[in-house]
């Protein structure tokens, strides 16, 4: 048995371990900050993920919401002015409370598990960051503007009349539920059957200033003027 | 007369040192030291009469035993890694948490935020491999070298227990991390328990606390991994070594048939200093794998929901995966599920414990065994080849198209796209359908037309499953440091055209 | 004599200094390997929970002689002149949390009390408030609250 040779080489061998040791060590830092900084990029890709899933049906595949339905997410100035609301978290905690437990009113569902949603509290997190990567500055294409094409009057209005008028607003605020001939769709009803047509005016003006508690329609009176609600209904005259 | 001060205190200083020592007065120590003979009587053997460490270890061990190339050092290996694993587990423990809530995060935690972190963990974790694999050979060998027999058949029995036992910490280790890769895994095989006659749901329960793989199975399986298993073990590991102290390693069998007096070769100096060397080495190697190319794999959180494509079993438990894919050739008599599931693994493990008692043989030259000798490498090769049928490589391929889309753009794990850089991501919509020329032509990067290239080979081999086929791969820019690639195939076949899509979000800090 | 004695030449040989060596090597690593476990041990702190660093506002923010309760990091900025302090807010008595008054920081369970800069000024308390570490970086008020000096013992 070579005892002197087990000396050497077991010497060597050790002598060899603590250098590495020492080497790691000092590039711990460096390797804990990249990997911290991959796992959160892993989150917010993660988030990418489960928006296409479960957001973007209403917030849009670019984030670009519905106009005046679903806000958009792709914007730059997301929830300012948290303090008015009378929240003082830091708006990763606003985001996360939005997704985690909804926000009534405004049809954005509970998603977290903890109140009957589908989403555990770690997917909530994955997608907070992807929605708070689109602070700051974003390259060209990615803050994609929300649909508010508003086609051609048709021939049967005349420009600068309260139908011209109403027939903008419809295409901005509400195309994108009841369909961009106002015969409904998945996200709200017809307004040009003739059950509908048969209604009085201050049917019209009643629901849309004031919503309808149980479906989705919105409460427009606190965002559109009582003369907008007004040419709005004369515009849907005209289609019925 | 008192002595002076300098000799009574050299004179304690000896009396301490020696104690200290086991017996050894520095000046025998100093002749260890120096290769001298030891003087009569021989004080290097108190050692191991005092010495609680050293009373573990045979004075002397016959020389044809001590040669590497009989028993390869791998029950003592298996002792290493049990203390390199045992001393890694109870760092890791500091960080860790039983929680289905916060066990993912912890190991988050471990690799991101603790220095050295990564390399306890890694360490853990090729121990544990490496344990299985040892531990695995050591039997072999011992039955190559027909140890087993008579007198050593009950340290057999005790040994296939101990195997028992490196399998299940193993198994029990794999679900801490609380990834897909361990829920998955865990779930596939306590479904296994499930079939056992009669009792099997009871015993999937016990395991499980609860219905299905969950937080209360999360506990059990640290209780087990942490607590019950090291008892187990430190136990069955007792008896084992005592036994092999007391009846000795088994002489290699030609020197024993021949019945010469072997030469002795002391544990002190000689021996344990190869063992500090062996120590030293092994060491070595393993801090080397962990630093350049072994790294613990983490994949996405656990997530009841989603079972990934080729989800497999740990390695050492393919050959069971393996038997369960065979036909089920019962006819509905007994579950195909019971018999290759639990039925012939029982029946393997059966017999291993009963070898020693089977085989009426008595004598170990291999000369005298060669039906077993045989036998056993038959058994050897079947337990590759189950191996390799419970690989994902057999059988459970998915259709061509989730096939490629995980090869190349997978979502949940690493596939081919990860390897390229961040400005190799080129932006574009490419074309690479059997026979397009575009990538050919295209100024992208170097790296992404390779990648487009063998994408585009793959796409060919699947050319008659995807007649009339279209496919492109895009690369978007979708927010700050975040690319989208998205792999669209279209074609036709029976008239009907079909569409699929597989996209992918990389954002810059993932790339290394 | 005893046999145990070595002979004439007490020089170490090769095979002796070897071993030396080698006993050395395992001490190091031993110790090395301790050290590893250490710095593998010690807790480590994200920044904005306790133990770790603040940063609490621009320079600013606050105005001369304010007070201002960071509840997080269980301490008090005071600001005197361009003077910054964080105050910890755990007693020097035994342990609870002082509450700010009107002119003091008082202790509700056993009546110490401190001025607002942290001063002794009614027993049993030992000693002045301590004191987190205070950095202006970037124009920012930067508290690490896992660096504490101990106040100064007083007797009143």
């Amino acid at each position: 048995m070579k005892v002197e040779r087990n000396l050497v080489v077991g010497t060597l061998a050790i002598i060899l371990v603590i250098a590495l040791l020492i080497i790691v060590y000092g590039g711990e830092e460096r390797r804990m900050y990249y990997e911290t900084k991959a796992q959160q990029g892993k989150s917010v890709a993660r988030g990418a993920r489960m928006y296409d899933s479960y957001c973007a049906g209403c917030h849009g595949k670019r984030g670009e919401g519905l106009a005046g339905v679903y806000s958009p997410l792709n914007v730059s100035d997301l929830w300012s002015g948290r303090e008015n609301i009378a929240f003082y978290g830091t708006l990763h905690d606003y985001i996360a409370l939005n997704i985690s437990a909804g926000h009534p009113k405004l049809n954005m569902p509970s998603w977290a598990d903890e109140y009957g949603g589908p989403l555990r509290n770690d997917q909530v997190e994955d997608l907070t960051q992807f929605v708070l990567n689109w602070m700051g500055p974003q390259p060209e294409g990615v803050r994609v503007a929300g649909a508010q094409f508003i086609p051609p009057l048709p021939s049967d209005i005349e420009p600068g009349t309260p139908a011209a008028r109403g027939h903008d607003i419809f295409f901005t605020s509400c195309a994108a539920c009841h369909g961009r001939d106002a015969g409904g769709s998945d996200l709200g009803p017809t307004l040009v059957s003739p059950e509908v047509a048969a209604q009085d005016d201050d049917f019209f003006r009643e629901t849309i200033t004031n919503g309808r508690p149980g479906t989705s329609m919105p409460v427009w009176g606190s965002v559109l003027s009582s003369e907008d609600i007004e040419d709005v209904v004369a515009f849907l005259r005209t289609r019925q | 007369m008192k002595k002076p001060v300098g000799t009574r205190f050299r004179e304690w200083a000896n009396v301490w040192l020696t104690s200290v020592f086991a017996g050894l007065s520095p000046k025998a120590l100093r002749k260890m030291f120096r290769g001298e003979p030891p003087g009569r009587p021989n004080p290097r053997l108190k050692v191991h009469t005092n010495s609680f460490w050293f009373h573990m270890r045979p004075r002397w061990y016959p020389k044809s035993v001590t040669r590497f190339s009989y028993t390869f050092a791998l029950g003592w290996s298996s002792v290493f890694l049990a203390v390199v694993l045992g001393i890694t587990g109870i760092v890791l423990m500091l960080f860790y948490t039983p929680s289905t809530d916060v066990a993912y995060f912890d190991m988050l935690n471990i690799m991101g935020n603790i220095p050295f972190g990564k390399l306890m963990r890694d360490l853990h974790r090729l121990g544990a491999e490496l344990m299985v694999a040892i531990v695995m050979l050591h039997m072999l060998r011992v039955f190559v070298t027909g140890s087993y027999k008579q007198p050593r058949s009950f340290n057999w029995t005790v040994g296939v227990v101990l195997l028992l036992i490196t399998w299940l910490f193993s198994y029990s280790g794999y679900l801490l991390p609380w990834d897909q890769l361990a829920y998955w895994a865990v779930t596939i095989g306590t479904s296994m328990a499930d079939a056992v006659p009669r009792i099997g749901p009871q015993i999937m329960q016990l395991l499980l606390g609860g219905p299905e793989v969950g937080q209360l199975g999360l506990l059990r399986f640290y209780m087990i991994h942490v607590i019950l298993l090291p008892v187990a073990l430190a136990v069955m590991f007792g008896v084992h070594y005592y036994k092999v102290v007391r009846q000795g390693i088994s002489l290699p069998p030609a020197v024993e048939a021949e019945g010469k007096k072997d030469e002795r070769v002391p544990f002190l100096p000689t021996l344990l200093i190869r063992d500090v060397l062996w120590v030293a080495l092994f060491t070595l190697i393993m801090v080397v794998a962990v630093i350049t190319f072994f790294s613990a794999p983490l994949e996405d959180h656990a997530n009841p929901f989603m079972t990934p494509l080729h989800s497999t079993a740990p390695w050492y438990f393919l050959w069971i995966q393996g038997l369960i894919k065979l036909p089920d050739i019962f006819g509905g008599l007994v579950e195909g599920k019971f018999i290759y599931g639990i039925a012939l693994p029982g029946l393997v493990i059966g017999l291993l414990f009963a070898l020693p008692y089977l085989d009426r043989n008595p004598s170990r030259r291999w000369q005298d065994r060669k039906l077993m000798l045989a036998g056993g490498a038959v058994a050897v090769v079947l337990w590759g080849v189950l191996t390799w049928m419970g690989s994902p490589a057999y059988k459970v391929q998915a259709a061509p198209t989730e096939e490629l889309a995980l090869e190349f753009v997978p979502y949940d794990r690493e596939g081919e796209i990860h390897e390229l850089d961040w400005d190799d991501l080129a932006n574009g919509v490419y074309d690479v359908s059997a026979g397009a020329t575009q990538v050919n032509e295209s100024d992208a990067p170097a790296d992404l037309l390779n990648f487009l290239q063998a994408l585009q080979e793959a796409v060919g081999h699947e050319a008659e499953e995807l007649p009339n086929g279209v496919t492109t791969l895009t690369i978007t820019t979708w927010q700050r440091n975040l690319k989208r690639v998205d792999l669209d195939i279209v074609w036709e076949s029976d008239g009907v055209e079909h569409t699929f899509n597989q996209h992918t979000y990389i954002h810059k800090d993932t790339i290394h | 004599m005893s046999t145990e004695s070595t002979s004439v030449q007490d020089r170490v040989t090769r095979r002796e200094f070897l071993h030396y060596v080698w006993l050395s090597s395992i001490g190091a690593f031993v110790a090395g390997s301790g050290g590893a476990t250490v710095a593998f041990s010690f807790p480590r702190f994200e920044s904005g929970e306790f133990g770790g660093k603040f940063v609490v506002g621009k320079v600013e923010d606050f105005a001369d002689g304010s007070v201002t309760q960071v509840r997080e990091g269980k301490f008090f900025l005071v600001r005197q002149g361009d003077e910054f302090k964080a105050l910890y807010q755990v007693c020097t008595h035994l342990g609870c949390l002082v509450r700010q008054q009107e002119s003091d920081f008082s202790c509700p369970c056993h009546g110490s009390k401190f001025a607002e800069d942290g001063t002794l000024v009614a027993s049993p308390a030992p000693r002045d408030l301590d004191q987190l570490a205070v950095e202006i970086v970037d124009g920012e008020v930067v508290v690490d609250t896992g660096k504490r000096t101990k106040g100064q013992s007083r007797s009143v």
